[in-house]
């Protein structure tokens, strides 16, 4: 398995699933929340980190990804949705609220919306899936990567050590899923189903992902709040990990609600 | 060529003492200030009649040397008053202010213009940032964020927040909309190469209000095409808006004389007491990430009441004489700079009121006739490049060396 040398505290775990065995990693206590990496890997990061101080969270590796083995069952964004559906339903229970960044934002986009009672908050980070005429895209060489990926890359934890080559491998993993394909017309005739509240981060850098994926997703989700991140790319976390942490933790506590600014003085009592 | 009217609206009385800034306003009569306004507001009214493109407002803070601490209110009552003429922006002091509220009353302005509004993107001078308390080492990253959320604002179909380094807002959407689109033309400050390139970069028009003297003017000007050049579009004299003192009259010697004492009163009473705050903020604050742009600005600040007014006509820094004088200085600005905006700040110091008027009606019979057709362009803004990549700070002390 190619992975980091350290895990940040997460304690790594394998699930016995209807499709097979998929390996995840585990920390924290609180509400549990998943989260689901890009099309890239398994990055660690900061703001992971700071989520399992408030939440227990569960990073599930897609199989074919980072080294593990590939399942034959599973060969598209709704079988995927489903491998996580199953994940929560047996390690976590109940429903939950799911991250999901980049292609992980496009599965989890599957995932509510073929198995509603598994997602409670939605948030997606520059959720992949959503690309007219085939905008943006991956970046398959190592300066391209670098510029589509960070406005920060001094920001990188020892611990995300991941090679261009490794991000490639993962690259080509994640085609047996999408095919290539840039927008998922099935999933967007999809969106208006999805109930649950969603929040939606786009880095103000971001090159990837086309700004009309925030305009599909604005116009076709029933509830989603957008909020540009400022000077990120990609990868948000790793460029603004505290903008990152601050919108994402405020809207896993408070909902819809997060809208609306807390006082220091009542964050003090 | 096309021409701006602007107006700084100084308080035209003040006494010749020694004083700090911020100015203590004992001296502030209210009747005075009210008719003071009053004349002129008129004036720049006026300024549609007598032929100018655009007349404009600006912002300044604490002082005697305007009176204008918040343009877009003088804006809306231009832009009410009058049918043809851009409503110019030479603030707002963006970092100052809630960039939202920016947005949401520029786009007023526009809308309320019919389409007239040319927006102003402004750092402000040094001195402005200890009178909203904000520290003046931040004043290029608060532009650089609040610039494109500002256009976010203006431009995205629907609500969305902001989580930034300076400024957070969850939930935007602003009404009205401005009434051009995308958005109405942006103008940013150049007064030096550093800032040209920014400007450029961001796609905005190049304002420099006044420049140091004409080859300085070409050399910023020049720095601005080069950027523009790079991130692939190509400025045209319609994006180029240089600024003059400009006294004209019925001959060159009452010109030069009214000019004279006005710019006295400008450079000694006005602006001198705001020059100690100006040094202190740039001395003890990284206001210019290069330290040869904070040294010129020092320099220029310390030698500007050693000038004289023919020392500005030779280096081409003023517009000033009889028409025919006036129509040749302007030839030589087009042909040296070839700008093709002219801003003429035609109530200089305590200039007195009917001369400026007179002087406007001079503009438009003998003036602007003769030079209308001089850097003839379309009337086209700068495209919208989208959210900028501001160069590392390595990279722009390289650019910034590279560039003076």
């Amino acid at each position: 398995m190619a992975h980091a040398s350290g895990t940040l505290g997460f304690e790594r775990k394998t699930a016995t699933l209807s499709a097979g065995a998929m390996d995840y990693y585990v920390a924290g206590d609180g509400e549990p929340i998943v989260f689901l990496h890009g099309t890239g890997g398994l990055r660690w990061t900061r703001p992971l980190q700071m989520l399992s101080e408030k939440f227990r969270v569960h990073l599930p590796i897609y199989p074919g990804f980072d080294g593990s083995a590939p399942s034959d069952k599973i060969d598209s964004m709704p079988a995927l949705a489903s491998l996580i559906a199953d994940f929560i339903g047996k390690e976590i229970g109940t429903g939950c609220d799911v991250i999901g960044l980049s292609f992980g934002g496009w599965t989890a986009c599957w995932l509510a919306a073929n198995h509603p009672e598994m997602v409670e908050l939605l948030v997606l980070e520059a959720p992949a899936g959503f690309r007219p005429g085939g905008k943006g895209g991956l970046q398959r060489d190592p300066d391209g990567m670098q510029r589509m990926l960070f406005t920060h890359p001094e920001n990188r934890l020892p611990e995300d050590d991941r090679t261009f080559e490794e991000t490639l491998a993962n690259y080509d993993a994640g085609q047996r899923f999408h095919g290539g394909i840039a927008l998922d017309e099935d999933l967007v005739a999809k969106l208006a189903d999805i109930r649950s509240s969603t929040l939606l981060l786009y880095g103000t850098a971001e090159i990837g992902i086309p700004p009309e994926t925030v305009h599909i997703l604005k116009e076709n989700l029933p509830k989603c709040d957008v909020i540009y991140v400022y000077d990120a790319a990609h990868q948000m976390q790793v460029d603004q990990p505290e903008r990152y942490f601050n919108v994402v933790s405020d809207y896993l506590e408070r909902g819809e609600a997060f809208i609306v600014r807390r006082s220091e003085l009542a964050e003090a009592s | 060529m096309r021409f701006n009217l602007f107006h700084l609206m100084p308080w035209d009385s003040f006494p010749e003492r020694d004083d700090v800034w911020p100015v203590n306003n004992s001296d502030f009569e209210p009747k005075k200030g009210h008719e003071l306004y009053q004349t002129y507001i008129d004036t720049l009214i006026y300024g549609e009649e007598c032929g100018w493109d655009a007349i404009g407002c600006n912002e300044h803070h604490f002082s005697p040397y305007g009176l204008m601490n918040n343009c877009n209110l003088i804006g809306s009552i231009l832009a009410h008053r009058t049918e043809r003429v851009k409503i110019t922006m030479f603030g707002n002091l963006v970092p100052l202010l809630n960039p939202i509220r920016v947005a949401e009353e520029y786009a007023m302005l526009d809308v309320i213009s019919g389409g007239r509004l040319m927006t102003g993107f402004m750092r402000g001078i040094p001195h402005e940032y200890i009178a909203y308390n904000l520290p003046p080492d931040e004043s290029r990253a608060r532009l650089n964020e609040a610039t494109q959320l500002i256009k976010k604002a203006w431009t995205e179909p629907a609500p969305f927040g902001w989580e930034g380094e300076h400024y957070q807002f969850r939930a935007v959407s602003i009404w009205p909309r401005p009434y051009q689109q995308p958005h109405p033309p942006i103008m940013m400050s150049g007064s030096n190469e550093n800032s040209a390139r920014y400007a450029a970069r961001n796609g905005a028009m190049l304002g420099m209000v006044f420049i140091p003297n004409l080859e300085k003017g070409r050399q910023i000007i020049e720095a601005y095409i080069d950027e523009a050049r790079k991130c692939g579009w190509e400025p045209g004299p319609q994006h180029i808006l240089c600024g003059f003192h400009t006294c004209i009259a019925e001959t060159d010697e009452k010109a030069q004389e009214a000019l004279g004492s006005a710019v006295k009163y400008f450079t000694k009473t006005l602006l001198g007491v705001q020059r100690n705050a100006q040094q202190i903020v740039l001395q003890k604050t990284k206001y210019y990430r290069s330290q040869s742009n904070s040294d010129f600005f020092l320099h220029r600040l310390a030698h500007a009441r050693e000038r004289t007014i023919e020392d500005a006509v030779h280096d081409g820094t003023i517009l000033c004489g009889k028409p025919e004088t006036v129509v040749k200085q302007i030839k030589r600005i087009a042909s040296e700079l070839g700008c093709g905006w002219i801003n003429t700040n035609i109530k200089i110091g305590n200039l007195p009121n009917d001369m400026v008027t007179r002087g406007m009606e001079l503009f438009r019979d003998y003036v602007a006739p003769e030079v209308r057709d001089l850097q003839k362009s379309p009337e086209t803004a700068p495209p919208d490049l989208g959210p900028v990549r501001e160069p590392e700070p390595e990279l722009a002390q390289k650019i910034a060396v590279a560039g003076e």
